[in-house]
């Protein structure tokens, strides 16, 4: 498996443009900045709708962690939204253990999470 | 050693390092391992998957469940970050060649014991009160600090003794439930 390999692909739902990466592989402190570098270049080219497919991620640092909650944020401020589909049970146990559950959300499919895009933002 | 059976050894590609697996000794009370695994690795990020691997060949033998075995290799990586991004980070880079990270793994009878090691001249301790929950974490929309609490607060135990001359030692305990 590559150290980290990063898929986008981008789908309409309803007036919106859901960007999605598929991730594969681990996010650590080696691997941090390729991913830190994607959500930015996104983020800063306007896409602040997302969609993370973690099936494929091994692993992720509290750093990567700290990474998509910031990013979160970050579209959340612009009227947009990320979500995550298809997490490992491993990843989902540390990411309901940290308290990440609570604001970020998380679904089976990418499907389910292409819905989410289709309701309006909720506030934090 | 002696009496003792090794029963895995093989050796890595990097930098000649020797991987020891399950070293088993034949009785195991609670001041003996019986089985240990050790690994010496260049103090660079790129050692940190074959650090997490160790520690799922160690967590799978002694049992641990693959929410715990989660919680452990978050833990540990942790601390490996810390060494390599903190401990070393701030060293002069010519002394930053040949730094290696040392991790040994003890399984006793009734727990699992990891051991970090680094070559830092400075005492890079783990405070009680260092690194900030996961509530205020998120409050206070942080991006970086979670490391320590993970440390802290996935495994039962933290020791950190810094010896002159060494570097520092950080002590992770898992016990078995």
């Amino acid at each position: 498996v590559k150290e980290l390999k990063i898929e986008h692909g981008s789908t309409a739902v309803g007036d919106r443009d859901v960007s999605t990466l598929r991730l594969e592989g681990y996010v650590d402190a080696h691997t941090f900045t390729e991913f830190e570098e994607e959500l930015t270049r996104l983020v800063e080219s306007g896409k602040y709708n997302l969609l993370l497919d973690l099936e494929k991620l091994t692993y992720i640092n509290s750093t990567g962690l700290g990474l998509l909650m910031a990013t979160f944020r970050q579209v959340r401020q612009h009227g947009g939204d990320l979500v995550i589909a298809k997490m490992s049970d491993k990843i989902t146990n540390i990411f309901n253990l940290l308290g990440f559950s609570r604001l970020i959300s998380t679904y089976p499919t990418e499907a389910e999470a292409l819905q989410k895009f289709a309701q309006p933002v909720e506030a934090e | 050693l002696q009496g003792h059976q090794v029963a895995k050894q093989k050796d890595q590609s990097i930098a000649g390092t020797e991987y020891i697996e399950a070293a088993q000794v034949p009785s195991a009370p609670l001041l003996v391992p019986s089985a240990t695994w050790h690994l010496a690795l260049p103090g660079t990020p790129d050692s940190l998957p074959q650090i997490r691997h160790l520690v799922q060949d160690a967590t799978a033998r002694c049992g641990f469940s693959p929410e715990e075995t989660a919680k452990i290799e978050m833990a540990v990586d942790e601390a490996c970050t810390n060494v390599i991004e903190h401990a070393y980070h701030a060293l002069d880079p010519h002394l930053l060649q040949n730094l290696e990270i040392e991790v040994n793994a003890q399984e006793f009878a009734d727990r699992l014991e990891i051991t970090v090691l680094d070559r830092s001249p400075h005492s890079f301790p783990i405070h009680e009160d260092s690194g900030i929950d996961v509530d205020h974490y998120l409050a206070e929309q942080r991006r970086r600090g979670l490391g320590l609490f993970i440390i802290r607060s996935f495994v039962d135990d933290v020791k950190h003794r810094f010896v002159e001359g060494h570097g520092n030692e950080l002590l992770l305990v898992k016990y078995f439930a």
